[in-house]
């Protein structure tokens, strides 16, 4: 269990996170959803150490965690083996089953740029989970995707979360997104500048296309999507 | 590369008319294809192949000096804010400086003989590249790709080898381009006095002599040379660039 108490962020002299208090369960998928400014990816960059701490505590912080980034996952010079083998500090072979499984082998000596996004991400979330890490911090990796692209990568990452169940950060904006993907979703409230709410979220077992459509009518879902949805909505005015 | 032959081409022909038309004095200004012939011959007879050689030797030991002491030196600015902090305002205040006009220095310094002329073309080398390198690995570091080795750390060797080097080949290429071009300069501006070796010396000897044809071979080699310098390095930058897009 992750255990965050009174953090506190600022940049020059503006105070972004305000006394943020969050519980993440270990092997749980956590979601950190609020509007644009809000400072999810600050508190995310805090928590994976990418950023100095300023004020407050977290408990049992993450020796080994890996980042799936938003933009330019991976090394653009670099072909997608070399990235996987450069990153992780292991052999291709060692990945073979994953990439046979996801159908993933074709690209390997393909540059970045010769894939789509959804590949890249793919191999991005990939590579997080094949790192052994405790810890995943997801910083808006299917943002820029269309629906389709995102379905797919969803079902991919639950796939993938299955075999370790690892802890997983998520940072979205995406409501649909973090009800789908999450177990608990935390608001991040920009006007408080901290977690006001969080909810807890019935998931499926196989997340795949039809199981998503049937998920979207649930009323569970709805009523969540609803409450997010004014929440999001009352902190932009 | 085709359409840069091309424009070649096509200026070469309207020299060619021009000569043959009498337009422009054949003196001072030999019709291309003679010029040609000349260069051909000059180079097979070895006396400007040799100081061809020369003077590229001159600037491959040149460049042996300057390229690990920019890129070290680009390296420690990149990495420790108080050696840059120190470093490049020396630099600023250097680099607009004729690099020309330390030469007579040069000359009390190291002698007449090939060191002062090494050292000129090192001097001229050093900078471009320091500069475009020290750009890129400024980049490189504050870009999200440093996060990426923050979270999967690198091995010392991918670090420098896979990371910083690869990773800022586009900047490091056009430094080298950039500098060994302006390193073309230099060499015949050095040999052109106290020198009785190198391209420089024989298109000053040429021009002594009143060989007009000589002087066109010599700076046609030059040309050459320079041509295919700036095209092996596009074209890798190119490389690069579609690849960082």
């Amino acid at each position: 269990m992750i255990e965050i108490k009174a953090l506190n962020h600022s940049f020059d002299n503006k105070q972004i996170l305000n006394q943020v208090n969050l519980l993440v369960e270990k092997g749980t998928i956590h979601s950190l959803i609020g509007t644009t400014g809000a400072g999810k990816t600050l508190l995310l960059r805090v928590l994976a150490g990418l950023e100095k701490m300023q004020t407050g505590s977290i408990t049992n912080s993450p020796k080994k965690l890996s980042f799936v980034f938003q933009k330019n996952p991976l090394f653009p010079w670099l072909t997608l083996k070399k990235n996987l083998e450069l990153t992780t500090g292991k052999n291709i072979l060692d990945f073979s089953a994953q990439l046979e499984k996801f159908k993933l082998t074709e690209y390997l000596n393909l540059y970045p740029y010769e894939i789509s996004g959804g590949t890249i991400q793919k191999f991005n979330l990939l590579r997080a989970f094949l790192s052994e890490a405790e810890v995943i911090f997801l910083d808006e990796p299917f943002s820029h995707l269309d629906i389709i692209q995102r379905e797919t990568l969803y079902e991919f990452t639950h796939e993938l979360w299955k075999e370790k169940k690892p802890t997983i950060i998520l940072v979205t904006h995406d409501i649909d997104e973090s009800l789908l993907l999450s177990h608990k979703i935390s608001f991040l409230s920009k006007k408080q500048k901290n977690i006001t709410q969080t909810f807890s979220v019935k998931t499926i077992s196989d997340l795949n296309q039809e199981n998503i459509l049937e998920l979207r009518k649930m009323p569970f879902y709805q009523d969540i999507f609803s409450n997010i949805y004014e929440l999001l909505k009352k902190d932009l005015v | 590369m085709k359409k840069g032959l091309l424009s070649c081409l096509i200026v070469i022909g309207f020299l060619e008319i021009l000569t043959a038309m009498g337009v422009i004095d054949k003196a001072f200004f030999p019709n291309p294809i003679l010029i040609f012939k000349n260069t051909f011959i000059l180079l097979s007879t070895d006396d400007l192949l040799h100081q061809t050689l020369f003077s590229l030797g001159r600037l491959a030991i040149a460049f042996c000096i300057s390229f690990p002491t920019a890129l070290i030196l680009a390296l420690l600015s990149a990495h420790i804010k108080t050696f840059d902090e120190l470093l490049n305002p020396l630099v600023a205040l250097s680099f607009p400086l004729p690099k020309v006009a330390l030469y007579p220095l040069l000359l009390l310094i190291f002698g007449i003989d090939s060191w002062s002329k090494i050292s000129l073309i090192s001097i001229g080398l050093f900078y471009l590249m320091f500069i475009n390198f020290r750009i890129g690995f400024l980049r490189i570091l504050s870009s999200n790709y440093h996060d990426i080795i923050k979270i999967y750390p690198l091995s010392i060797k991918n670090y420098y080898l896979n990371f910083l080097m690869a990773g800022t080949l586009q900047e490091i290429l056009t430094g080298l381009k950039l500098a060994l071009n302006y390193g073309l300069t230099l060499v015949v501006v050095s040999e052109i006095s106290a020198s009785n070796n190198g391209i420089g010396y024989f298109i000053w000897k040429s021009w002594d002599q009143f060989k007009i044809i000589n002087v066109y071979s010599g700076v046609f080699v030059l040309s050459i040379i320079g041509f295919a310098l700036y095209f092996t390095f596009n074209s890798f930058i190119e490389k690069i660039r579609l690849k960082s897009n």
